[in-house]
């Protein structure tokens, strides 16, 4: 039998429901599965084994408590959280220093969802500092590897989940997306990742970052997990000033009934603009099979413009920033944690407090932002700047409307690169920007979009790294239930799951037993 | 557009304070990637106006799923705003808890309840 760690979120419910197994079994398996893998893999930033036992123990008292297999979804399932999801009594750190100390005051609306399903918790993940960066190397405290090739990034910033998933850590995990932190790890680590429309999943209790762009979703191991994990937490929330009130389809069972007559007479835009320079050729080659495929599949696909995509990144790093600026104002070394006291010289006023807390406590990227956002806002360059970007972020809204008025789904790669290098980026901000060039827009413009692996790079190689392709598929505006089934579709043909796994033979841990027994000690110390 | 930025300047109002050989470094990262920014100048928006979009999903929805205008933030609806408790807002009042203290005792520096700061008056 397949370890349990390996199994689907509906996998392992199938095996509840039936009573085959508990949740101690499964959580069990994680947890020596994370005591083995992650001080390799660093997708933890905390983990809590006695706590997640215990959440065990609570799932398999409800479920035996119901005969019919009645039971949420989730009960007994363990997830991962990135680090930025407010959880009671546990520390969020946003991977921050000045946040290195700060425990949940209460439980975001997420987790509060999470726990009426009798989810168990493993631990929070690693991420790069406030969700600014696409490599999770931003974070203060470790660096995760793509669980692909460990020499590689997992892509950001929700890298500690989608390794994660990917090298089996957790069943899935909860992310967020401000400019593609789901979609761009998720395909670096040949995960299914999704980022709803704006506004349905609540940001209740989650650490912002750009308040217009942020949104929370799930990273999972297939598009029906993706489904399940959605379902349980979308929903209007009267705390959160930006919520939708909408209809909650029942996104698992629609998932589940998807079959390939779907596909058939559905017009698939394919955008020039994703097509162009610093696509990599065999993730060019990847994304043109799956085109062929929709073809077969009796798809209509059509070639789109999307003109103004050019100025995608630039209006995004205007009005990120500008939000960041004024959302991290509140982080002034008096009401959250870190405070920067000079011990020798114990004079400086109020303000050289604020400066120094903040000084020592960001990061680099984070500060790096801080400053484009203050600069941005500032008196004399308001208009030039976020004024301007704005009114761009209405030229790529108008362009997405004027693309679903043609085509049903737009489709394309979702990053232009398979996972790079460690390293290889950081000597060069920009360089780093300009990898969500295709994930970006969405955000803009409040659409769902989501990543699905569907294929390898160098597989006519012997020397060349093997590493996920992801596809995105692009919805309009809360049409995330026709975009899950098409996505299960492209899953199923494609069958990437069945044919690829990372590399993560039991060799390459027993290589450096002495270290990796060490650290995993260190790690099961971390509470 | 085009114009460059005075780090100290911006240094200050972000509270950020950067060390001389710092600011060289920041300074040469930050125009780079303003260079890039001055590039939404050449973006046509004269026709554009007002900077935020209230969405209308009906046209765009169109043959896909029928849906209702929706704008993009939310209108509270009557009767909602009376049954919200003023008091709280229908808050958890732990969300407003200001004595971070009682999680952190040691620091921020805080008695009775109240943070303590380094003197603002002389």
């Amino acid at each position: 039998m397949q370890p349990l760690y390996e199994l689907t979120i509906h996998e392992l419910n199938g095996l509840l429901k039936k009573k085959e197994i508990k949740s101690v079994d499964i959580t069990k398996s994680y947890i020596d599965r994370i005591k083995k893998i992650d001080p390799v893999i660093n997708s933890y930033l905390s983990i809590d084994p006695e706590r997640a036992m215990d959440d065990a123990k609570m799932a398999d008292t409800v479920i035996e408590k119901t005969s019919d297999g009645d039971f949420p979804e989730l009960t007994g399932i363990p997830l991962s959280i990135k680090d930025i999801y407010l959880m009671k009594d546990t520390k969020t750190t946003c991977a921050s220093k000045i946040l290195e100390n700060f425990n949940s005051p209460y439980d975001s609306t997420v987790i509060k969802k999470l726990k009426e399903n009798n989810f168990v918790f493993l631990g929070k993940t690693n991420m790069d500092e406030f969700a600014m960066g696409s490599s999770t190397e931003n974070s203060a405290f470790k660096i995760t590897k793509n669980p692909w090739d460990t020499s590689r990034v997992p892509g950001g910033s929700s890298g500690g989940s989608a390794a994660g998933v990917s090298a089996g850590l957790c069943a899935g995990s909860f992310g967020t997306d401000t400019g593609g932190s789901i979609r761009q790890p998720a395909s670096l680590c040949g995960v299914v990742g999704l980022k709803p429309t704006y506004g349905i999943i609540s940001r209740y209790g989650i650490i912002a970052f750009s308040s217009s762009l942020d949104q929370a979703g799930p990273i999972a191991k297939d598009v029906l997990d993706c489904a399940i994990l959605l379902k349980s937490v979308a929903g209007y929330d009267k705390n959160d000033h930006t919520s939708r009130k909408f209809e909650i389809k029942d996104y698992p069972e629609l998932v589940r009934k998807a079959g390939k007559s779907i596909i058939k007479g559905l017009k698939i835009g394919f955008p020039v603009e994703f097509f162009s320079e610093g696509l990599e050729k065999d993730v060019y080659k990847k994304i043109m099979d799956v085109k062929e495929l929709f073809k077969d599949l009796g798809a209509q696909t059509i070639d789109i413009s999307l003109p103004d995509t050019s100025y995608s990144i630039a209006a995004y790093y205007v009005i990120a920033t500008s939000e960041a600026s004024s959302n991290l104002e509140r982080y002034d070394g008096i009401r959250y944690g870190y405070r920067f006291i000079d011990d020798k010289n114990k004079t400086g006023d109020l303000n050289e407090l604020f400066v120094n807390s903040r000084t020592k406590g960001f990061g680099k990227e984070v500060k790096r932002r801080i400053m484009l956002g203050t600069f941005a806002l500032s008196a004399g360059y308001y208009d030039a700047y976020y004024k301007k970007a704005s009114l761009v972020r209405k030229l790529i809204i108008k362009n997405y409307k004027d693309a679903f008025n043609k085509v049903d789904m737009i489709a394309g790669p979702t990053s232009p690169t398979a996972a790079f290098l460690i390293g290889e980026k950081m000597i060069d901000p920009l360089s780093m920007y300009l990898s969500d060039i295709y994930t970006i827009s969405i955000n803009l413009a409040y659409l769902p979009a989501m990543s699905i692996p569907v294929g390898i790079t160098g597989e006519n190689s012997s020397s060349a790294s093997k590493l996920p392709v992801g596809m995105q598929i692009i919805a309009p505006w809360l049409a995330e239930d026709k975009m899950l089934c098409v996505a299960k579709v492209i899953e199923d043909t494609v069958g990437f799951a069945e044919k690829y796994k990372p590399p993560l033979h039991e060799s390459f841990f027993d290589e450096g037993k002495g270290r990796t027994a060490d650290m995993a000690d260190r790690s099961a110390n971390i509470k | 557009m085009g114009k460059n930025i005075d780090i100290v300047n911006v240094m200050k109002l972000a509270k950020l304070n950067f060390e001389e050989a710092e600011i060289a470094g920041f300074d040469a990262e930050l125009n780079k990637i303003l260079d890039y920014i001055n590039m939404l100048s050449a973006a046509n928006t004269s026709k554009l106006e007002g900077l935020h979009e209230d969405l209308d999903y009906d046209a765009v929805v169109g043959h896909m799923s029928k849906t209702q205008s929706i704008p993009l933030l939310r209108q509270d609806a009557e009767e909602e705003k009376e049954a919200d408790v003023c008091a709280t807002g229908g808050f958890d009042f732990n969300v407003v808890k200001n004595d971070a203290p009682e999680f952190e005792p040691d620091e921020p520096d805080s008695d009775r309840g109240y943070f303590i700061v380094p003197a603002v008056i002389e």
